[in-house]
């Protein structure tokens, strides 16, 4: 993983502004819920008839209708946003610097391609609705306390810093008894020097859904998690299950087929990270 | 008089219902008591008061529930349009009007979390307020937009998560005794806020439609379909547009099926329009004395609706469907094809496919499953004088918006034939319903079309096979990640199915020969009415032109 300290030199909304700009010149793989959309919407059904879209159609839209349109592309998944925003975790961006910056970049004029299957380029206009998107995704301009910066920096191992500012951006962590509670686990992690992406993962996870308000608190909602996922795990059986997509999405585990067994590995991850939390607190 | 509870639903019942009586009942079967209680009134006369569904509690089904990411989050209302249990609603709030709402919490954390239930999406916040601040005279401001789940009405099924998609502003996250409260408190919230101005809903945006509370109440949730039902998120939209656009002005009769077993489970009624079930047989019947009463009584305007399964409209009540399209009578007909006997318990009925397994109908591993084609409804009530046919699937919400508005405009019967996905005997996850949906239309197991009689003076003319990708072609043609053409047909689909799965081995390569019959039948259906539309297949002129 990337060190913040590293790379904190260049932690403007410049180089943000140019990180984005770096990614977006890349041609894009056009993803299935934009093709999707493409042809439920606007009856682009093939590469030739998107291309004409883009071309011809896409200016009409409102800007709202390019947002719905184009959102589902450009909005980062936690993985993507943690490898995409852990040179820029521990800086600070104001909403109205992000949305200015999206402008600077449709000043640009630059085109955003996307190669289709095909083989066929088409382009878009790199505009500030598609810029925002991108940006925004990344969370960046939620703000992260001074004093949970400086609790990373102190307290934090450089390989986890980006992950854990990014994650002390959600507005939960605005408050200051989850900011301690925070606190706590984490100076107990690493004194038992037991990090890992996905334990950091849950913590977040866990404190943000189930609110506890202190660490004996935490326990009791950790041991109701854990019997919640049992009992659900006894009737698996005769209950139906998700498909991978959910699974991925839920407390860090993921799975590819589906049988009620999915289901029973996905709360066996979940019990295990309860368990895990558990056995490192105590 | 009785009040439902839900905001969504509020709604007045008329005085001949005995609302204090009803409220006891409803109480009784929410806590457990329903079998203590004496005689019912309303069994006796086999009468439900309208929108009972809306007080069902079912917070103990859901083992997980949606959690929004209102950051990512754009108002595209897919989620709340494909949910099956009206349990995930939208609302946009003028700025001002959720201060003030906000201001009624002491708590500063539930506060700031409810804040962040909502966010400035471009389609509700940032168009309207650039236009205001040009012209603030003429232009509202831009409104907050906040999706809200009710944990009474979620069973869990995940469905809005995978229509969310890339979007990354839904996931589930397991339900405990902790988390439930809060939904529960989010969820009164969303009914403390008045109805979405009118401003703001988009009327280009079909989807939009759900955002008017008249609009979700034609479906109040609260019945008892399975998790993930691809049938009541289609109801829903059904009944939804009809509203919109002819307010109460219209009955439901319901032939025999899943349908009104989920939809009529005393005392628990989703349905706001009066609705009555018949028998599987004679659903077309029924509708046929309710049209020419109506008429009679000169309430021509007012819309019938005949909703029935694939069993009751092409097996059991087929003779009575085609009385009724050879009447001429202005009868709406829905079918909600899941190509099984889905309510009694999964036998074959005559729309299953080729190859299909269905749990009544297996015969062991030596069978193919079902032997004979499946009869293709749409083309034989097209057959009818001046009927309007449409076939089409509830995610594809612009092709399904457009043919229900264009059924109710039609003056003469029209029947609407939907692919609707049934977890149980599909064998498919709770959350897949669009996904399969989506792609049974790819894999040309149930193309999209439309039969409008008024379109043309020829067939062509009249069918329209829009919305099927690759429509001059047998098969659909995708690249993979190598750029290497790769088909996407039947068998695609039909791999992803628990109903086909004797039929493939363990690799997904096809092992029987009924399966390859089951391709070649839809291949041949396919080709069918692509010549009845007078689109050319290239494929199948090669294949002609090819010498043998």
């Amino acid at each position: 993983m990337t060190s913040v300290k590293m790379l904190e030199h260049s932690s403007t909304t410049e180089s943000l502004q140019n990180a984005v700009l770096h990614a977006l010149s890349e041609p894009q793989t056009m993803s299935e819920q934009l093709r999707t959309q493409l042809a439920d919407y606007y009856a682009c059904l093939t590469d030739e008839q998107i291309q004409a879209f883009f071309t011809e159609g896409l200016a009409k839209l409102e800007e709202y209708e390019q947002d719905l349109l184009f959102s589902p592309q450009f909005t980062l998944k936690a993985e993507q946003r943690l490898a995409f925003a852990s040179p820029f975790a521990l800086n600070a961006y104001s909403k109205e610097a992000i949305e200015a910056s999206a402008l600077a970049i449709e000043a640009l004029n630059l085109q955003v391609i996307f190669r289709l299957p095909s083989g066929l380029d088409v382009e878009i206009p790199l505009n500030a609705v598609i810029a925002e998107r991108f940006m925004k995704s990344l969370h960046l301009h939620k703000p992260l306390p001074q004093n949970m910066r400086d609790f990373i920096e102190s307290d934090v191992p450089r390989d986890f810093q980006a992950q854990v500012a990014l994650a002390l951006r959600d507005d939960i962590f605005q408050f200051e008894k989850y900011q301690v509670l925070f606190k706590e686990v984490v100076t107990c992690f690493t004194k038992k020097t037991a990090w890992t992406p996905s334990q950091v993962d849950f913590l977040t996870f866990f404190i943000k859904t189930y609110t506890p308000q202190t660490l004996d608190d935490l326990f009791g909602k950790l041991d109701r998690l854990i019997q919640s996922c049992q009992e659900d795990m006894a009737t698996a059986e005769t209950r139906s299950y998700h498909h991978p997509q959910i699974l991925g999405s839920n407390m860090g585990s993921s799975h590819d087929h589906h049988e009620a067994q999915a289901v029973k590995d996905n709360y066996s991850q979940i019990i295990k990270n309860a368990q895990a939390l558990n056995d490192l607190l105590k | 008089m009785m009040t439902a509870t839900n905001e969504s639903n509020t709604q007045k019942f008329p005085a001949w219902y005995d609302g204090v009586r009803a409220k006891e009942v409803l109480d009784a079967y929410n806590n457990g008591g329903g079998s203590s209680l004496a005689a019912d009134e309303f069994v006796a006369k086999s009468i439900l008061p309208a929108s009972t569904g809306a007080s069902r509690d079912f917070s103990y089904i859901a083992p997980e529930l949606p959690q929004l990411n209102s950051e990512n989050c754009v108002g595209c209302m897919d989620c709340v349009t494909n949910c099956p249990d009206t349990a995930i609603l939208g609302k946009v709030v003028m700025p001002d009007t959720l201060e003030d709402a906000l201001a009624g919490i002491q708590d500063e954390e539930y506060k700031a979390h409810v804040r962040q239930q909502f966010s400035e999406t471009r389609k509700y916040h940032t168009a309207f307020q650039k236009k205001h601040e040009k012209d603030p005279e003429n232009n509202p401001a831009g409104g907050m937009f906040g999706i809200f789940i009710d944990p009474t009405k979620c069973k869990g099924c995940g469905e809005c998560v995978a229509v969310c998609g890339d979007h990354d502003a839904l996931k589930m996250v397991k339900k405990t005794p902790d988390n439930l409260p809060q939904y529960l408190s989010d969820f009164g919230f969303y009914r403390s806020l008045p109805a979405s101005p009118l401003t703001h809903i988009n009327a280009k945006d079909k989807r939009d439609i759900m955002l008017k509370p008249a609009a979700i109440r034609q479906y109040a949730g609260g019945a008892g379909s399975c998790m993930g039902c691809g049938e009541a998120s289609v109801l829903r939209q059904v009944f939804a547009m009809t509203h919109e656009k002819v307010g109460d002005r219209y009955g439901i009769v319901a032939s025999t099926g899943c349908n009104t077993v989920y939809g009529s489970t005393y005392p628990y009624n989703p349905f706001a329009a009066p609705w009555t079930n018949s028998l599987f047989e004679n659903g077309p019947a029924d509708a046929m004395g309710i049209r020419a009463f109506w008429d009679q009584q000169g309430q021509e305007d007012w819309v019938i609706w005949n909703v029935g399964g694939d069993g009751a409209m092409l097996d059991i009540g087929l003779n009575a469907l085609s009385r009724l399209l050879a009447s001429g009578m202005n009868v709406k007909v829905l079918i909600l094809d899941t190509q099984v006997y889905s309510n009694t318990g999964g036998q074959q009925s005559t729309a299953s496919y080729t190859a299909q397994e269905s749990k009544m109908g297996a015969h062991g591993s030596r069978k193919g499953g079902k032997s004979e084609k499946r009869k293709e409804i749409a083309q034989i009530a097209l057959m009818h004088p001046n009927t309007y046919v449409a076939q089409t699937i509830g995610p594809l919400t612009t092709h399904f918006y457009k043919v229900v508005e264009r059924a109710l405009a039609y003056n003469g019967p029209a029947v609407i034939s939907v692919y609707t996905t049934c977890q149980p005997e599909h064998g498919v996850a709770d959350d897949m319903a669009a996904i399969q949906a989506r792609n049974a239309m790819k894999s040309r197991a149930f193309p999209l079309m439309i039969y409008d009689p008024e379109a043309g003076a020829t067939l062509a003319q009249r069918i329209s096979l829009e919305g099927n990708p690759a429509p001059n072609r047998d098969w659909v043609i995708e690249k993979d990640a190598d750029g290497n053409d790769q088909e996407y047909n039947f068998l695609s689909w039909a791999r992803t199915e628990g109903r086909f799965r004797k039929h493939f081995d363990k690799d997904g390569n096809p092992n029987s020969q009924s399966i390859l019959h089951a391709m070649q039948d839809r291949l041949d259906n396919w080709r069918l009415i692509q010549q009845l539309a007078g689109i050319p297949n290239e494929d199948f002129m090669k294949s002609l032109a090819t010498p043998v």
